[in-house]
């Protein structure tokens, strides 16, 4: 009985054999015993009512099209508008299409850079950031350091809800509380868990009091979107079903795995003036359309089914490029990609070898030949932009000849073999590229694809295996960003537990450091150590292309988040 | 006669369901278990800012670092209750997560399945007849229609269609400028309801490519199972002797030959729509087809084992219930089934 239950009664293997084996007679073969005529004229009948259904499927195709539907059937590919779902008002609709689905509508219960950029469409953080990545107050009018520990934050006045109500101080204190609340199960309670106490002054005035001093906390509250109290009490969590605040669009929607809809919010108090044009959206509707393959977003670009997209290839980028409907921009990814290596280990533990390693590594050319451009050099874990980053800090040369001479004064005149572990798939020419140079100064590696999770929690945390090629984001564009948890932190580093007592203590110094240019200053002083004592290869800044349609006018930006509020489309 | 049977048929495999569907969500769990990697780290990702004592934390909270036995034990008691637990990407019940994304995939199979009969059976009973060079070239076509992977076939509608022809869209389920109250979740279904035609006719032309991509492959298949199946019926003796008593070649053909070809296939048919329901993934991801598979493929990456739980075990279900149709069908079709089992 169970075994019935689990085998059908003809199983795919089944299907096979009598598709394959079976010798199929055929008696009315030419000349056989039957009389043609009766089977003639089923075969007529047969016929016209197989291409009676063909045509009447063309017919219906055909009747459907001219109907004056904005669907991207009906529109000739030559009008310059909104190809696809131009509606019949001259109303302005934005298509972006995403690579993931969001996972939430809730700013506290996720830990996703495309759920978080959805989000702040209709939520606004305290700090932003302006196109060129300079750190201003958003929701705050000003903000002052009363002392060390204790930040003073106004409000701007007159800022409002969609459903109406003043943005106050209460609110504030209620958002960065209940992410700190340990019931709440917040995966974002760690980017601020140096908030002590946060005391309302008045409606528009707050003190905040750290535990330590924290120069990061300012980045950190860039990425909190400020919910209504009164609401998200009321509702609990089916406010997230239909949330709103403060932002430039209004949320209609969510599909899941298909869409996330909104509408523009006329009343928008329209941004900081750093940032102009300060106003509402220019758009009516924006519309995310969640297209995870990249090839089938790049043909819904290319046929205009969706307006805005990034996450492609460079190869795809190369052929959009070609389209003359479409712009691709070559946009600062704030990633850097490097090859953690073993310093717990022989022979990485020596550090002629890593020097070695480090020079025989061609970056230039895999930028040039394997990223088509999309790339450029690094010389530690920084790149331009980073707070911290040394302009004047070189790269090692490209030397292979300098390489094989360090490797044989360290005893390795023959070379060794190695293990490199990746997780990204997508990388898999860059890891082979790399492969390759190492290989012409005698170092074998071997390429593994591993999950992060068992890279991190298996080999990284516990100082096993060689080397792992991977990449870090450094959103914050400062440089404990991608350097804290990498190589500096006390504990539990996942450059394989690397430890250097220097660069931890330049690390923690830099962090309670208030004034920009003296945490900068820490922070060179530390790269430079790190570079020298090259517990890793470095290798390249990361770059995408973002990709948009003609009629779109569209600033993409280096850290990930979209600026939709400028965007505008054309119809 | 033919009731018994079939009440008697359908009580047994209902009954049947429930093992099954522990001992999937059992499976499962425990394969997750051993599976390297964690929800957490995955829910995480690479962060800064996160200290491995907060990725503790985060696992103690969700009780993901108590011993195997104890969650196991949990997780039984949930299951008891018919809750397979919370999805740890979404933070709602992993189920509903699922039960979401159903009628996407349902429909999808639906039309793929009406794509492959419509394609099958005339092509099938057009080969068995007219043999030849038809029949060679029928054939011939299967061969390819069955050996081209369904992505591969979507890619190349894709092209063609979408890309080139501009007649057919190619992503999603519904014009995204369209909205539809979601009554039934089947886009076709709710847009009949609300009396909304434009609804209709975007969801049918969305529905178009993917519908063909995974059903041509399976009327490749079903084509040359029903030709094979006909020509040798249409050898057989009984037919010989309706031919001696007089009876026309269609009523031979149709009411003779075909019934007892029809019967085989029936089966096969009834399994492909199992396929459909749960083999859609490729098709689902070209196609941004926001249904099913996608969604347990996404969460076996991120290690959301409840949802995988829920999307096996609503697969299993299908696949039950599709063989219990089939079974029906049969014997229905067949009467010589009928009182044996």
């Amino acid at each position: 009985m169970w075994i019935k239950f689990f085998q059908p009664n003809w199983s795919r293997e089944h299907v096979y054999i009598v598709l394959f084996r079976q010798k199929v007679t055929t008696p009315w073969a030419k000349g056989g015993p039957m009389s043609e005529t009766p089977r003639r004229n089923f075969l007529k009948v047969a016929g016209a009512a197989v291409v009676a259904a063909a045509l009447g499927i063309i017919g219906y195709k055909v009747a459907k099209k001219p109907s004056p539907t904005p669907a991207p059937t009906t529109q000739p590919p030559s009008t310059t508008a909104a190809p696809t779902t131009a509606p019949p008002a001259k109303e302005k609709v934005l298509i972006f299409g995403l690579k993931e689905d969001i996972v939430t509508l809730d700013p506290a219960m996720h830990r996703k850079r495309v759920t978080e950029s959805v989000i702040q469409q209709y939520a606004e953080p305290l700090f932003w950031r302006t196109n060129d990545m300079r750190v201003i107050p958003h929701l705050l009018e000003s903000y002052e350091f009363v002392d060390d520990l204790t930040w003073r934050l106004k409000l701007r006045k007159g800022i409002k809800f969609h459903d109406g109500t003043e943005l106050k101080a209460e609110d504030v204190k209620f958002t960065l509380e209940r992410i700190l609340d340990p019931n709440q199960n917040s995966p974002r309670a760690s980017m601020i868990d140096e908030i002590d106490t946060i005391t309302i002054i008045d409606d528009y005035t707050l003190e905040i009091k750290t535990k330590y001093p924290s120069g990061p906390l300012m980045v950190d509250l860039t990425y909190q979107e400020i919910l209504p109290k009164h609401a998200v009490e009321a509702q609990g969590e089916d406010f997230f079903k239909n949330p709103f605040s403060t932002g430039p669009f209004k949320f209609v929607e969510w599909v899941p795995g298909e869409r996330i809809v909104f509408e523009k919010n006329p009343d928008y108090w329209g941004g900081p003036a750093e940032v102009p044009p300060v106003g509402p959206p220019k758009v009516d509707k924006l519309i995310f359309k969640v297209i995870p393959d990249s090839a089938t977003r790049m043909q819904a670009l290319k046929a205009g089914e969706i307006h805005i997209s990034y996450g492609f290839t460079a190869d795809q980028a190369e052929e959009m490029a070609k389209d003359p409907n479409l712009v691709v921009e070559k946009v600062r990814a704030a990633r850097s990609v490097f090859v953690f290596l073993n310093t717990h280990k022989a022979p990485f533990n020596d550090k002629r070898v890593r020097h070695a390693l480090y020079m025989a590594v061609d970056v230039d050319a895999i930028i040039q030949n394997v990223l088509k451009g999309y790339g450029r050099r690094i010389a530690c874990m920084s790149f331009p932009g980073v707070l911290g980053h040394d302009p004047n800090l070189e790269p090692f040369p490209y030397d292979p000849d300098r390489a094989r001479q360090l490797l044989a004064e360290a005893g390795y005149p023959d070379g060794f073999d190695a293990v490199m572990m990746y997780d990204e798939e997508w990388r898999k020419d860059q890891a082979e590229a790399i492969a390759y140079y190492l290989g012409q100064v005698g170092v074998n590696v071997t390429i593994q694809l591993m999950d992060w999770g068992t890279i991190k929690n298996e080999y990284l945390l516990k100082a096993k295996g060689d080397m792992y090629f991977g990449s870090w984001g450094c959103g914050e564009l400062e440089l404990y960003g991608n350097v804290n948890s990498t190589f500096a932190r006390e504990k539990d580093t996942y450059a394989f537990q690397y430890h250097n007592d220097e660069v931890t203590r330049l690390m923690k110094e830099a962090l309670a450091t208030l004034d920009p240019e003296q945490r900068a200053q820490k922070f060179m002083e530390l790269e430079r150590i790190l570079q020298e004592d090259a517990p890793a290869i470095w290798l390249w800044e990361q770059f995408d292309p973002w990709v948009y349609r003609k009629e779109v006018t569209f600033t993409p930006r280096t850290d990930e988040r979209y600026n939709l509020v400028d965007a505008d489309i054309s119809v | 006669m033919l009731d018994r049977d079939l009440l008697r048929l359908i009580g047994r495999r209902i009954v049947g369901l429930i093992p099954v569907m522990f001992g999937i969500a059992i499976i499962v769990f425990l394969v997750f278990s051993f599976v390297p990697g964690d929800p957490i780290t995955m829910l995480i990702g690479k962060q800064s800012d996160v200290s491995e004592e907060f990725i503790q934390q985060l696992r103690h909270k969700y009780g993901l670092d108590r011993p195997l036995y104890v969650r196991f034990f949990y997780f039984l008691r949930q299951l008891v209750h018919g809750d397979v637990g919370t999805s740890y990407q979404f933070n709602r019940p992993a189920l509903e997560v699922v039960l979401e994304r159903l009628p996407a995939t349902v429909e999808l199979a639906l039309f793929a399945l009406a794509v492959a009969i419509v394609i099958a059976i005339p092509a099938g009973i057009f080969a068995a007849l007219k043999g030849g060079a038809v029949d060679r070239g029928i054939v011939g076509l299967s061969v390819v229609g069955f050996s081209m992977p369904n992505f591969w076939i979507a890619m190349l509608l894709i092209l063609v269609f979408g890309t080139t022809l501009k007649v057919l869209p190619i992503s999603g389920r519904l014009d995204v400028t369209l909205t539809v109250e979601r009554v039934t979740g089947f886009y076709i279904l709710d847009g009949i309801l609300a009396g909304d035609w434009e609804v209709v006719r975007s969801a049918l032309s969305h529905i178009i490519l993917p519908a063909l991509s995974l059903g041509i492959p399976a009327a490749a298949l079903i084509v040359r199972l029903l030709r094979n199946n006909l020509i040798s019926v249409l050898g057989a003796e009984f037919i010989r002797a309706a031919r001696a008593r007089g009876l026309r070649e269609s009523v031979v053909i149709y009411k003779h030959a075909l019934r007892n070809a029809l019967i085989p296939t029936i089966n096969i048919v009834a399994l492909q729509l199992g396929f459909f329901l749960t083999g859609s993934f490729f098709v689902e991801t070209v196609f941004a087809w926001p249904g099913m598979g996608r969604l347990a493929v996404d969460a076996i990456y991120a290690r959301d084992y409840p949802v995988v739980i829920a999307a096996v075990m609503i697969s299993a279900l299908f696949f039950v219930l599709s063989n219990l149709l089939a079974d029906i069908l049969i014997l229905v079709t067949d009467p010589r089934t009928r009182g044996v089992r």
